[in-house]
């Protein structure tokens, strides 16, 4: 497990620029599925063919990251946010661009009391305008660097928001046995600024039922919100976030599998957040739409943990409802 | 003069009340493309011939609306309420003229003279504010106005100083300016022209558009915001009037696909265009609507920079216009 | 016979918060005998069907939101009070000391806690609470509610309908129970007589969530024209006078860039043909309703919006003036006989 989500968060995928992601996976799970391909936005999409209902699993490859905006005088490069990136959670923090260049994400003393996205850069040690734009193109992404790794049952990473869902799709798909779903396994684009890459996918998919493998936010650490949801008390069965209201038929349907199979699940309440069925909930005449969850703790920096016993329990309810 | 485009600034097209800038268009195209349909929606979708069939379906879009204002309540005194269409900043609204309804009734916004107001009074919002058309009480104005007429700027076409243009609603008459250019000459294959509705309020006519045409690339012509005001070399101007059309890598509505975003400077470096990257991530257009119809569509944005954008009084350089008309080309015969 | 009134209190009588519309069998039970086919579909719309007189009419859709507004468990904590969210539409301001249903394993009354004010230092006191600072106490023991409520569950107001003076009724959910009501009597009135258009009546799922349910009906039923009813503010004391309409004011009828002009000028036409009081409302952007996602579809649907006014919208007073409902359901039925205005391709 440790080994894979290592490689998997080593990569860069931030919103927008997916594909290095796209292309380590698809070299993973071709051997498990009949198809694989991506589409114009750069979802990947593998297929397991069946004669049952038609099924779309999907997870997001893309993570929060920054996008260089503009270099000023002396070199310093200004940034936009690629999702809800909190300068305070990530000011500090080394940065890879897409080329490869080095730098670290950082602002002036002055800006630190009330942190704005604004006030904050990036430095890679450039001497002047000239230079940055020698080493980098405005446009280019930068994503967060960071260690990867366990410490008791929990792993601990940079972009496990959602690598440890691919990872868990992709898991899902090497273990599946029998099941007579026509599996559409999506590995999603621009999750993170706006659910779109799952909003192409679902329409010409056009599934019966959608299921997104995501991250949930856990509500067991001092001074966070007010959630259920904690780091080992099994996958979280996705009630509704502020993107979707889940098919009650799913839920009962997961909730009832769990029990049978004594695999560990909790429900997930989120007020706030959303993910890839709240764009396809939206699509077409409809279509039944659930979602498992892994906690973690500290969503959106660039230290988030999650636990490996609710990792496994994600991947063996959804095997379990492939196979029913 | 640039008449096409003084013509097409001056005519009135509120979102949802395209109607005579639609006619305008039609009649401009007809002769330059095979087909022409107007949907539920009002979008004008053409179909032109190229030299060749198209691989793919293509589209080319500019929106035909523009932000306004419209007429909500008519008080006890006469003096009518109104509501913004599409975004307005409230403060560049007091003590400026405007037209009300079919009739284009004259009107002002009304404003308190300095002498009358608190030093510390706060930026006026749109629902303080007021249009005085001299009516003597409501009934008068009952008369002249009805609650949804749309309310649209007073401001002339002027070409000024050195190759710039002043008028309202160059966002976006100056993309339908350049798509209609376009249309005038050889395209190299097959395309759909798409001049759309109500973008300024949420790119409905495009998200129509684009499911009518389900195009595999799409290429947008806007116009955005330049803010080349300010002489800090720290601080970003997002683009700047004058040196050439805008290719948006980024913003709030879309991520541009790459290769696409490529192949468009790579067209612009080949055939000596100028054009420039928007420095920021800011602002959105219909290219969201458009990349997001059926299963996904590469999309690319190119705009004219507008200095004073959603307001009476945008400004944008002619050469910026004359070349997203020539980089557009550019990019048609590189996409094949 | 029902008169609206009465499909307007049984209405309200069922707590459908948005995603949890299904079975809604009050109301499927009103609209069945009222048309040819009634189905419920996977979004949780509760959609009717009346043929038209004659083969290949035109569509039209009437939309009204069958859900209202909710909460929803977010956690029981050890003393057993129920901690919530907002599901839809709630604003906090209404909630302290609030009744409210908790659908559990069966429907559990229950109480919107805050500690009294005697607890509260100046400075809290002063302060709007937060729903965060707010529980549910239903009366048991952690252990009972734990057996009785899971996280997930959701919440309604606990109220009932009430008549005040002049024609007027008080109660939750009237945002869109009336906009049902005022279809149910459309088709009632319209139920001896043939039909010049396929009439789809839509009560629709999720409306004060995302608006999913019309989303997929006008998506599957592919009107060429649509008509949405819902509630607009009502005027009160501080309301702005431009965004609200007096209670009396008749149909309100929507005049946006969204909404189609020939469906829009054909309602003012009908209701000065027939004496149906009305009043306009304009809005500059988009309407907030239902009626956005509806004219967006596909390639496009004419629409247009009739509302209600309402005032107090989203607590669990809300005040209509049957009056006003009256005059929709008039309008709509004229609407309707002579059937719509756009061409059927």
């Amino acid at each position: 497990m440790i080994n894979e989500i290592r490689e998997l968060v080593r990569l860069s995928g931030v919103s927008g620029n997916e594909a290095a992601v796209a292309e380590y996976i698809k070299g993973q799970i071709l051997p498990y599925v009949d198809k694989v391909y991506d589409d114009a936005l750069g979802n990947l999409v593998a297929i397991r063919k069946g004669e049952g209902p038609k099924v779309m699993l999907m997870a997001h490859m893309d993570e929060i990251g920054l996008v260089a905006t503009f270099a000023d005088e002396k070199g310093f490069i200004r940034v936009a946010a690629a999702g809800g990136v909190d300068p305070r959670t990530t000011i500090g923090r080394p940065v890879q661009f897409e080329n490869g260049v080095m730098g670290v994400f950082t602002c002036g003393s002055k800006a630190m009391k009330e942190l704005k996205l604004g006030d904050c850069f990036i430095d890679i040690g450039a001497k002047s305008r000239e230079e940055a734009l020698r080493r980098i193109e405005i446009g280019m992404t930068a994503c967060f660097l960071s260690e990867t790794f366990e410490t008791g049952n929990c792993i601990v990473s940079n972009a496990l928001d959602n690598r440890v869902g691919c990872y868990c799709l992709m898991e899902t798909l090497r273990r599946i046995k029998n099941t007579t779903c026509e599996v559409y396994a999506v590995f999603t684009v621009q999750e993170e600024v706006g659910l779109r890459g799952a909003k192409v996918s679902g329409f010409e998919i056009s599934p019966d039922v959608a299921i997104a493998v995501d991250v949930t936010l856990s509500g067991d650490y001092p001074d966070t919100a007010e959630t259920a949801a904690a780091l080992g008390k099994g996958t979280a069965i996705k009630i509704r976030d502020r993107s979707a209201i889940c098919s009650r038929e799913i839920v009962e349907d997961l909730e009832n599998l769990a029990a049978r199979k004594g695999i560990s699940a909790q429900r997930d309440v989120l007020s706030g957040g959303g993910t890839d069925i709240g764009s396809v909930q939206l699509l077409g005449k409809g279509v039944q739409v659930g979602g498992l969850s892994i906690p973690i703790r500290y969503c959106h920096s660039a230290i988030e943990m999650a636990d490996r016993g609710d990792v496994e329990a994600t991947i063996g309810l959804l095997t379990a409802y492939l196979e029913k | 003069m640039n008449k096409q485009l003084s013509y097409l600034t001056s005519l009135f097209g509120a979102s949802g009340s395209e109607g005579d800038v639609r006619q305008a268009i039609i009649n401009e195209i007809r002769e330059y493309c095979e087909k022409i349909e107007v949907d539920r929606l009002g979008n004008v979708i053409a179909f032109k011939r190229g030299s060749m069939e198209a691989p793919y379906p293509l589209m080319l879009s500019a929106h035909m609306d523009e932000v306004a204002l419209m007429i909500t309540h008519i008080d006890g005194d006469g003096y009518l309420k109104f509501d913004s269409i599409g975004g307005i900043d409230a403060r560049i609204l007091p003590g400026k003229h405007v037209v009300i309804g079919r009739h284009k009734l004259h009107g002002v916004i009304g404003v308190l003279a300095p002498h009358l107001a608190k030093d510390d009074a706060p930026a006026p919002k749109i629902e303080d504010l007021y249009i005085d058309i001299g009516a003597l009480n409501k009934e008068d104005a009952e008369e002249h106005v009805t609650i949804g007429d749309r309310v649209g700027f007073d401001s002339d076409y002027q070409e000024f100083g050195d190759g710039l243009v002043r008028a309202k609603a160059l966002d976006d008459r100056a993309g339908c300016y350049a798509l209609i250019e376009i249309m005038k000459k050889d395209i190299p294959f097959d395309a759909y022209f798409a001049f759309t509705t109500m973008e300024e309020i949420g790119c409905l006519g495009a998200s129509t558009a684009a499911y009518a045409i389900h195009p595999q690339y799409a290429l947008i012509l806007e116009g955005t915001t330049a803010g080349d005001i300010h002489s800090d070399e720290n601080r970003s101007s997002v683009c700047k009037v004058g040196e050439g059309p805008v290719i948006s890598f980024m913003d709030n509505g879309t991520i541009y696909d790459r290769q696409f975003y490529r192949l468009a400077m790579d067209a612009a470096r080949e055939n000596g265009i100028p054009v420039q990257t928007k420095q920021a991530v800011a602002g959105g257009n219909e290219s969201s609507a458009v990349q997001r119809s059926w299963g996904g569509c590469k999309v690319l944005a190119v705009s004219v920079p507008c200095r004073y954008i959603h307001s009476p009084v945008s400004v944008a350089a002619l050469s910026d216009i004359e070349n997203t008309v020539r980089l557009a080309q550019a990019i048609l015969n590189k996409l094949l | 016979m029902k008169n609206l009134q009465n499909y307007l209190f049984e209405l309200c009588g069922e707590h459908l918060p948005s995603g949890f519309e299904v079975p809604a069998s009050g109301a499927k039970g009103l609209l069945a005998p009222l048309v040819d086919e009634c189905t419920v579909d996977c979004s949780g719309n509760l959609i009717g069907f009346r043929k038209a007189a004659l083969p290949n009419a035109k569509k039209i859709l009437l939309d009204a939101h069958l859900d209202e507004i909710g909460l929803m468990v977010s956690k029981i904590d050890d003393h057993g009070f129920i901690h919530f969210v907002n599901l839809a539409g709630f604003s906090p301001v209404c909630l302290p000391a609030a009744t409210v249903t908790v659908k559990g394993v069966r429907p559990l009354p229950g109480v919107v806690a805050t500690l009294p004010p005697h607890l509260l230092s100046a400075e809290e006191r002063k302060k709007p609470l937060p729903m965060d600072k707010m529980v549910i106490d239903i009366g048991y023991p952690a252990e009972r509610v734990r057996a009785l409520v899971k996280v997930g569950d959701p919440i309604v107001l606990r109220q009932g309908c009430n008549d005040l003076l002049n024609n007027r009724v008080s109660g939750k959910a009237l945002d869109n129970r009336a906009g049902v009501a005022v279809l149910l009597d459309v088709l009632n009135s319209l139920q001896k007589m043939p039909l010049p258009v396929d009439l789809y009546t839509v009560f629709s799922a999720g409306e004060e969530f995302s608006g999913f349910g019309a989303r997929h009906a006008a998506w599957e039923l592919g009107p060429d024209e649509a008509i949405v009813v819902d509630v607009t503010h009502g005027t009160s004391n501080n309301t702005p006078k431009d965004k609200a309409f007096p209670l009396g004011s008749g149909a309100v009828v929507g005049i946006s860039p969204v909404l189609n002009g020939e469906v829009t000028a054909r309602l003012f036409e009908l209701a000065d043909r027939y004496d149906i009081p009305f009043a306009r409302e304009a809005m500059g952007g988009r309407t907030g309703t239902n009626s956005d996602c509806i004219a967006a579809s596909r390639c496009g649907v004419a629409t247009g919006m009739v509302s209600i006014p309402l005032r107090y919208m989203h607590s669990g007073c809300e005040v209509a003036d049957l009056s006003d409902m009256h005059a929709c359901s008039r309008l709509i039925s004229r609407y309707i006989l002579q059937g719509g205005v756009v061409h059927h391709e």
